[in-house]
């Protein structure tokens, strides 16, 4: 999709079309987290602060996010991929991958499918999409960012090596910015220069990644469209969020743990598994720097203040060096829960508590009953920006040991 | 009408519609349980 967020705002809101906006994750938010065509026109980036996309477009106008309508319309236009192949693999909320190996003999050809999509996607919610038509995963997704917005692009098996041999390696997806940086210092800039490296080469400074990115040089990707229902099964349950503000406050951070220890807790209760080892993620103000540290304990738990705990013993044991921009939590090492009764009875009473408070969840939203020290004017703890590990199915399968 | 989209609080659907007078534009949203409607939001140009 292009500029996804900003498109879908501008067709809510007619008064939005045509101008520059950007759209930020909460009200108290700085940073840009997309913008329309016509900001970008002006200079607008992802990832600049307001303060800095109104200095490059002073027209510019800031639209709160609304993941709802994002998420819904997501799931609406993998629906409409579906109706072409069964084989859709959701890359992240606005970027999807396609076989239609099997659907050329109904639909006559990948270009007819791609322009019936872009037809559908428009004509239902108005926005455009690029897409690129390539012999796989790896050049679909080259071909799909060559031309924005409202592009398709075919790289034709023959045509594979012509179109790599000048394009930089940096276009390629799974070569960032600190690879571009080694590679560069291999005197490698294009796609041509990395597929005709010496593999040993590569292997000999980034061992069995070498081998994979010869390969990305010369085109080669043999991995498959993996479809819903099929992808490796979850090997951990966590949350993190964005917060509303950077924040510096030891309480305050502890409130959020909380919140987010319920919420791991709650997921994990729901698929019935539990987990020994607790995951906490750290991102700075700076949007740059980040750590993550982790415990593993002698029993496996699943319970929110359990959790909780176990996260607060991990940071009470880091300094932090700014405020915190990003927080989360993730329970891993998960086996299933085979419920049995505690001995004593106040642990059996905080179990009872526990599953009451989940069925009242379950029926009437997540944090209808939640901890008391949650609810005082902090309910809006987080920014909702949405995790790339989003999915328009949500998460399915909870891998156990 | 200028956009619709669904979301869900506990077993609860919501049903949301962004419609414009042509100088506002206003978030109605219909609960399937209570068979309700209400205004969720208002953004006008002017302040």
């Amino acid at each position: 999709m292009n500029a996804f967020f900003a498109s879908v705002e501008q067709q809510a809101n007619p008064e939005l079309r045509g101008k520059p906006i950007a759209v930020v994750g909460g009200s108290e938010r700085t940073v840009i987290t997309t913008s329309s065509y016509e900001a970008r026109a002006k200079g607008v980036k992802t990832g600049m602060a307001v303060w800095e996309g109104k200095r490059v477009c002073p027209e510019l106008i800031i639209v709160v996010g609304d993941n709802r309508k994002y998420t819904y319309t997501s799931s609406k236009i993998n629906e409409i991929f579906r109706d072409y192949t069964p084989e859709v693999e959701a890359f992240s909320i606005d970027e999807s991958w396609l076989d239609i190996t099997h659907s050329l003999g109904i639909f006559g050809s990948a270009e007819t499918i791609a322009y019936l999509i872009k037809a559908r996607i428009r004509h239902s919610f108005g926005i455009t999409c690029s897409i690129g038509i390539a012999p796989n995963k790896l050049l679909a997704k080259l071909a799909s960012d060559m031309k924005k917005p409202d592009g398709l692009t075919i790289i034709a098996p023959d045509d594979v090596l012509r179109v790599l041999e000048r394009m930089p390696i940096n276009e390629l997806c799974g070569i960032g910015k600190k690879m571009q940086r080694h590679l560069n210092m291999m005197s490698i800039h294009t796609c041509g220069e990395l597929g005709r490296c010496e593999e040993a080469r590569l292997t000999s400074k980034f061992g069995i990644t070498g081998s994979r990115l010869k390969q990305m040089g010369q085109g080669i990707d043999h991995s498959t469209v993996i479809q819903f229902g099929e992808e490796a099964a979850v090997k951990s349950v966590g949350h993190s969020r964005t917060l509303e503000r950077d924040i510096d406050d030891p309480a305050e951070i502890r409130h959020f743990l909380l919140q987010l220890s319920e919420m791991v807790g709650s997921r994990a209760r729901k698929y019935n598994v539990s987990g020994k080892t607790i995951h906490l993620y750290v991102r700075y103000a700076d949007f740059f720097s980040s750590w993550g540290k982790q415990t593993t304990l002698k029993n496996y738990i699943n319970q929110s203040d359990d959790i909780y705990r176990a996260s607060l013993s991990i940071i009470d044991t880091v300094k932090l060096e700014q405020p915190v921009r990003l927080l989360g939590v993730s329970l891993s090492n998960l086996k299933h829960h085979a419920e049995q009764l505690p001995l004593f009875g106040v642990e059996r009473k905080k179990l009872f508590a526990t599953q009451a408070m989940d069925k009242i969840n379950d029926r009437f939203g997540s944090m209808a009953v939640t901890y008391g020290s949650l609810l005082p004017e902090k309910e809006s703890a987080g920014s909702h920006v949405i995790p790339p590990s989003w999915r328009p199915d949500g998460i399915r399968s909870v891998d156990v040991k | 009408m200028t956009y619709f989209w669904r979301d869900r609080v506990g077993e609860v659907h919501l049903m949301h519609y962004a419609v414009t007078d042509g100088e506002a534009l206003y978030e109605l949203v219909y609960n399937t349980l209570d068979q309700t409607w209400s205004l969720n939001g208002l953004h006008t140009e002017q302040p």
